[in-house]
């Protein structure tokens, strides 16, 4: 009697408990939306139209909620935790964000992460290990070109463009934000790809955005080759590249914008190293994504792909399906 | 046993109040202004030149206690592309927008969008009609009146036909002129051709128009019409009246590739007051130019955006129908051009 | 473990459970399946129909736009390149105008001879250095095939400069044209490009709506034209199979990518050869049916849960009386009081009541056998008694010590065997049942005694059959009678009246009859009426407990169809019948009777 009783009890349960998980199933479309927030340095900035892209389209696949939050310059950790914090009460589930500059940005995002999951994207934090002038890494996962490559890659450009000979010349270098990965990593690269050119650096200088990078290059003597590692910066130079500077001076930039292409075609730019950002947003929202499914993904870091673009590059067919991302 | 509960309690609740306090007055110390401006396209350096106006005002206003964060997105010359983007910075955290529109007769989305959020919205540059404006008291439109552009241009000009008989170099009394009009159908370029052609005419000015020509407001092209035209009419024309600055530094250059003499040119006037626009002035290549006051109006977006977020009194502003602030178009021209031009 | 579980007993709970339970699932589970079948096949032929639907109507705008092209370019071909020289400034001010009127559009007009050189264009920009028109495919295809009009895979047009740095991606729609320039008949190529943005708006919307279905299109060849995940495909993120496309006509296919399951329907726009294809998911994870079906399962599920419920109800209301029907007659067996449960059906009323009352009935004859056995026993316990009543003993031991003291030692051995005798078979090492043997032996033993002590007064005869010694008889039933015979028939009597005592016996059939008769006073009517019956009387004299508890004993070992009759006259004599049934002395016999079911006879 009793076993009859205890066994439909249970029976009833473990049907009560199917229900309950159907039920759940079939609201699950309704679910609310995870909400990703993007936070990067200049958000309306044309170089980051290809990596937004990037995150629209990964967002519409994936069904999450993107913002990309308002920004300008984020130039200290401090300015980046009060947008985290904002976005934390507007309900964001996770953090897509490009490390700012200085110290303790390695700390504060550390902590973001113990609430929220945090990737990085475009660069990671810098602080310089002051023992063996290395890098530290946040342990965060990133997704983001490998900046020190592309630095040297283009350092490697302006050597071949020139028959492998630049001896005696001398090269200009404008950074970005000073005390930013990306700028370091980049000028290191190009450095070390022309150590051994035996040109001469003429200046070496850090831009912000809201300088104008042409008339700050004006207070320095012309130089034979310039290496602008930046896009807005690259953006101005190129620009201000006149007719006669240009006999003079050759430009060799790292850009993110269709402008710059378009300076390589023009002439105006000698030779562009570009990454490819939309597979940077693309894949950081997927990580994501398969994180919100399972509690248990790992995301794993991912250096995302670059590529040289030279005049007769551009509209080769994979150049131009590649560009297509920054429309 | 009663008692020594009810005393946990409320020293639990007093101990809360006072932490949100607290915190409260943690934000009340330090707040943020998020201003998104959305420009109808990033390729009209008029505009740009505006936000960055902009961008120094809000700058010079930061302080410790307030912290301003200004956004800046491309609309893309695509209205429903612009009430996209609108929607995505509503959607991040918005306190005051301020928008050039793409198409200034379809603003009902983004007040839509606005007015649910309760987020201001200056407009700027083209202006949205009144009807519009006026559907929620937290609409603005910061710009110069069309019109006015357009009749100061014609003073200009006509100012300068009078006391320089040079002008009508075949003498017949009349002006033949040449116009370089933005696009077809646009409500600046016809509100600033009809008011030029208008004032000029009121003013007593014989006319004759040789010939229109759509650039779309962009100089290379206004070159390649230009130089069109001076194949079609040579010296006869004597005026080149253009819609804005660009076009009229297409013409000047279209003679410059021509090399045609001073004497041969027309006088050439433009619109906006750019930079390019008045070094031709100082050197004598443009004949005037109208002043679009964009640091005046920069200066009271700027002004309008922060005393609309910190609920300030707006008894200094000079609204004309309660909403629109008009900074006038002044005049440019070689005799004025240097207090224009930034040093 | 197997059979033991087959083995089991079940219970009509779990039964009744387990049948309905069965019935329920499989007939739940059997409905939502067929349900969702069915809805789920017109669901998804609905959604191909929208689906195609919804496809070809694009195909129509597309082709729509096309054609409005195509048009475009006739115009430009037919009402200005034909009509117009090239020198002509009405030739560039028509022109203008069309592009003017087309500007949403196309992108730009551009008219060049057949070795590249521009000749014309809308609108007037600076063209690019160092771009050879001749190279571009939109020009050689043009002057490859001169009778078609050639539309181009989408590119970022290479003509001109920007003054905004900005690229323009375009469709290239050019043929070859005839150019009247001065009196020299030309040949030239007539280019339109079209704004990309034209077909990718109207591809952006239609893939808005929908999840779980895609569009794309694709030229004749294959290539992409249009693809909602362009940018993945690109990236190896994402795959297509639009080479296979190519090849299909018009209609809906199935397919498979990567081990998903899909549906591929084909529109072909005509004249271009473009494909328009769209794909639905038929992955059952995402498509649209898969609320559906959790809403179905969790109907059945709920439907089952329900109806367990109430077979559990219904079960416990059926099989709940026989349970306790069947606990109660459990607790009964158990040794309780008979308080079987009445209720229920009325099928388990009447069980109940047949129970109870059998219960009850077995409680009574249980009672009334014990009150039998008791009896018995008790009469036992009075006839041994009685023979060991201590008057009889004293009068015979007295006499014998008279014998004794008189020297008369023969008689006093004889009187003492005799005694013997009679308490030997008195006993009968504790048995109800001895033959009439034994029984006659215990007679005359007392008999004898008897005789001594009244001093041959009277006479004692014997007439029994021989037959009869070896037939059951229950012990001492004729010394009572004989005692009465003794002290209320002959005892009384002189001695010149020959006072006789006779005991006879003989057997009738199954019936064995042993009588005793004496000439003695004899008793009155009332007495004899009263002799079987009333227990008060008993004698003083003699040694028996009376005729009364011989009868009862024959009756309690025998049934009651036997015992004692008593006929009697006054002063004539008294005869005592005794009525036994005629069982033959064997050890079965006597071992049946001593257990005495009292229900035989």
């Amino acid at each position: 009697m009793k076993k009859n009783k205890a066994t439909f009890l249970i029976v009833e349960i473990c049907l009560a408990i199917l229900v309950v998980f159907f039920v759940k199933h079939i609201f699950e479309d309704d679910e609310p939306q995870k909400r990703i927030a993007v936070i990067i340095d200049n958000s309306g900035a044309e170089k980051w139209d290809s990596f937004v892209n990037g995150l629209k389209q990964a967002a519409a696949v994936e069904n999450v909620h993107l913002i990309v939050c308002n920004t300008d310059e984020i130039e200290n950790a401090e300015e980046q935790r009060n947008l985290i914090r904002e976005q934390l009460d507007n309900g964001a589930d996770a953090f897509i964000i490009q490390a700012a500059p200085g110290a303790d940005v390695l700390k504060m995002l550390q902590t973001t992460n113990q609430t929220k999951p945090v990737v990085i994207v475009a660069n990671d934090v810098y602080e310089k290990n002051t023992d063996d002038n290395t890098n530290v890494e946040s342990g965060l996962p990133i997704i983001m070109p490998d900046n020190y490559k592309m630095g040297y890659q283009l350092g490697l450009e302006i050597l071949k463009q020139n028959n492998n000979d630049i001896k005696g010349k001398t090269v200009g270098i404008v950074s970005g934000l000073k005390d930013t990965e990306s700028a370091e990593d980049r000028r290191q690269g190009l450095i070390d790809a022309l150590s051994d050119a035996g040109c001469e650096f003429t200046f070496d200088i850090y831009t912000t955005s809201g300088e104008d990078a042409a008339s700050t290059i004006k207070r320095y003597d012309t130089v034979d080759y310039m290496a602008v590692l930046e896009t807005n910066a690259l953006e101005q130079i190129g620009q201000a590249n006149t007719e006669d500077n240009r006999k003079r001076t050759k430009v060799y930039g790292i850009g993110h914008s269709m402008k710059c292409v378009y300076y390589v075609d023009d002439g105006l730019v000698d030779s562009l190293v570009m990454s490819d950002g939309y597979d940077m947003g693309y894949r950081s929202v997927v990580e994501l994504a398969r994180l919100f499914e399972n509690r248990f993904h790992s995301i794993t870091s991912y250096t995302t792909d670059y590529r040289v673009i030279n005049k007769d590059d551009i509209f080769k067919e994979e150049t131009q399906t590649f560009l297509q991302t920054c429309e | 046993m009663r008692h020594y509960n009810k005393n946990i309690w409320i020293v639990l609740l007093v101990m809360m109040a006072l932490l949100s306090g607290c915190t409260k007055q943690e934000t009340e110390t330090h707040k943020t202004l998020r201003v998104g401006v959305v420009l109808y396209t990033q390729d009209d350096p008029f505009i740009n030149a505006l936000a960055d106006c902009l961008k120094a005002n809000f700058e010079e206003k930061e302080s410790d206690d307030l912290k301003i964060i200004m956004t800046v997105r491309d609309g893309k010359n695509d209205q429903s592309e612009q009430n996209d983007v609108v929607q995505e910075i509503i959607d991040a955290g918005c306190d005051v927008l301020c928008v050039g529109l793409v198409d200034r007769t379809e603003p009902s989305d983004i007040i839509e969008m606005a007015q649910t959020e309760d987020i201001p919205v200056l407009f700027f540059n083209r202006e949205p009609v009144r009807e519009d404006i006026m559907q929620w008291d937290q609409l603005y439109y910061v710009g110069a009146e069309a019109e006015q552009s357009g009749s100061i241009q014609g003073e200009l000009a006509a100012d300068l036909i009078q006391d320089n008989k040079g002008i009508d170099r075949n003498r017949d009394g009349k002006i033949q002129y040449v116009i370089l009009e933005g696009e077809a159908g646009h409500q600046d370029t016809i509100i600033r051709t009809d008011s030029v052609v208008e004032t000029l005419m009121d003013k007593g000015i014989q006319l004759e128009k040789l010939s229109y020509q759509f650039a779309d407001w962009k100089r290379s092209q206004a070159e390649n019409k230009m130089t069109q035209l001076i194949d079609q009419y040579g010296d006869e024309i004597e005026l080149v009246l253009s819609n804005n600055d660009e076009m009229a530094l297409g013409a000047v250059n279209a003679y410059d590739k021509l090399d045609y003499t001073e004497e041969k040119r027309p006088a050439i006037f433009g619109i906006d007051g750019l930079e390019d626009a008045l070094d031709a002035v100082q050197q004598g290549t443009i004949q005037g130019t109208v002043y679009n006051d964009k640091e005046g109006q920069a200066a009271q977006i700027a002004n309008l955006a922060l005393d609309l977020f910190q609920n300030n009194s707006l008894a200094q502003y000079n609204f004309q129908d309660e909403r629109y602030i008009f900074l006038p178009y002044q005049k440019v021209d070689a005799s004025n051009v240097e207090d224009y031009q930034k040093q | 473990m197997i059979r033991k579980i087959v083995k089991r007993e079940f219970d009509i709970q779990s039964m009744i459970m387990a049948v309905l339970t069965m019935l329920t699932v499989v007939t739940s589970v059997l409905m939502g399946f067929l349900l969702y079948n069915r809805y789920g096949n017109a669901s998804r032929q609905i959604e191909l129909r929208d689906t195609q639907r919804l496809l070809e109507s694009t195909a129509t705008s597309i082709e729509t736009y096309l054609r409005n092209m195509r048009q475009i370019e006739d115009t430009i071909n037919y009402s200005v390149i034909q009509e117009l020289d090239v020198s002509d400034a009405q030739f560039n001010q028509e022109l203008s105008l069309l592009y003017e009127t087309n500007k949403d559009k196309i992108q730009s007009v551009v008219l060049c001879d057949d070795n590249g050189q521009l000749i014309a264009a809308e609108p007037v920009i600076v063209q690019k250095e160092g771009v050879d028109i001749s190279e571009q495919s939109w020009f050689r295809v043009a002057v490859g095939e001169i009778e078609n009009m050639h539309f181009s895979v989408p590119h970022i047009q290479n003509l001109f400069e920007d003054d905004s740095y900005r690229y323009h991606r375009v469709i290239s729609l050019s043929r070859s044209v005839d150019i009247i320039d001065g009196d020299k008949p030309r040949n030239g190529v007539l280019l339109v490009d079209m704004k990309y943005s034209n077909i990718s708006d109207i591809l952006d919307r239609i893939n808005r709506e929908n999840k779980e279905c895609y569009y794309y299109l694709c030229d004749g060849d294959g290539n992409i034209i249009y693809h909602p995940h362009a940018m993945e495909l690109f990236r190896g993120l994402f795959e297509e199979n639009n080479m296979d496309v190519a090849d299909y006509k018009d209609g809906i296919y199935d397919d498979k990518i990567n081990g998903e399951k899909r549906k591929v329907i084909v529109s072909t726009i005509p004249y271009t050869g473009w494909k328009l294809v769209g794909v639905v998911s038929q992955n059952a994870k995402t498509d649209s049916l898969s609320r559906f079906r959790y809403y179905i399962m969790s109907i059945i599920t709920l439907l089952i849960m329900m109806n367990l419920l109430v077979n559990r109800i219904i079960t416990k209301k059926i099989s709940s009386p026989i349970l306790r029907l069947d606990n109660s007659v459990k607790a009964y067996e158990a040794g309780e009081k008979p308080n079987i449960y009445i209720g229920g059906s009325s099928e388990i009323r009447h069980l109940g009541h047949s129970v109870q009352k059998s219960y009850e009935q077995i409680e009574s004859l249980m009672r009334e056998i014990v009150d039998q056995q008791n009896k018995r026993r008790k009469s036992e316990i009075d006839a041994l008694q009685s023979q060991i009543h201590p008057h009889f003993l004293y009068n015979t031991l007295e006499s014998i010590t008279w014998m004794i003291e008189g020297n008369r030692n023969k008689d006093a051995v004889f009187m003492i065997s005799e005694l013997a005798k009679l308490f030997r078979i008195s006993l009968s090492k504790g048995k109800t049942i001895i033959s009439i043997e034994d029984e006659l032996q215990h007679c005359r033993s007392y008999m004898n005694i008897q005789k001594y002590r009244y001093r041959e007064k009277f006479a004692v005869q014997y007439d029994i059959d021989e037959e009869l010694y070896s037939y059951c008889t229950v012990k001492l039933i004729l010394q009572p009678i004989l005692e009465n015979a003794i002290y209320y028939g002959v005892g009384d009597m002189d001695e010149d009246d020959e006072p006789m005592i006779t005991v006879k016996g003989y057997r009738e059939e199954n019936d064995i009859y042993l009588c005793v008769e004496d000439n003695g006073m004899g008793m009155r009517e009332e007495d004899v009426k009263n002799i079987l019956t009333d227990n008060q009387k008993v004698p003083k004299h003699g040694s028996g407990v009376g005729l009364i508890n011989v009868h009862a004993r024959i009756q309690l070992m025998f049934g009651e169809q036997y015992g004692l009759h008593v006929e009697s006259e006054a002063d004539e004599g008294t005869v005592v019948t005794i009525h036994l049934p005629a069982i033959p002395f064997t050890k079965e016999n006597c071992e049946e009777l001593e257990k005495t079911d009292i229900w035989k006879g």
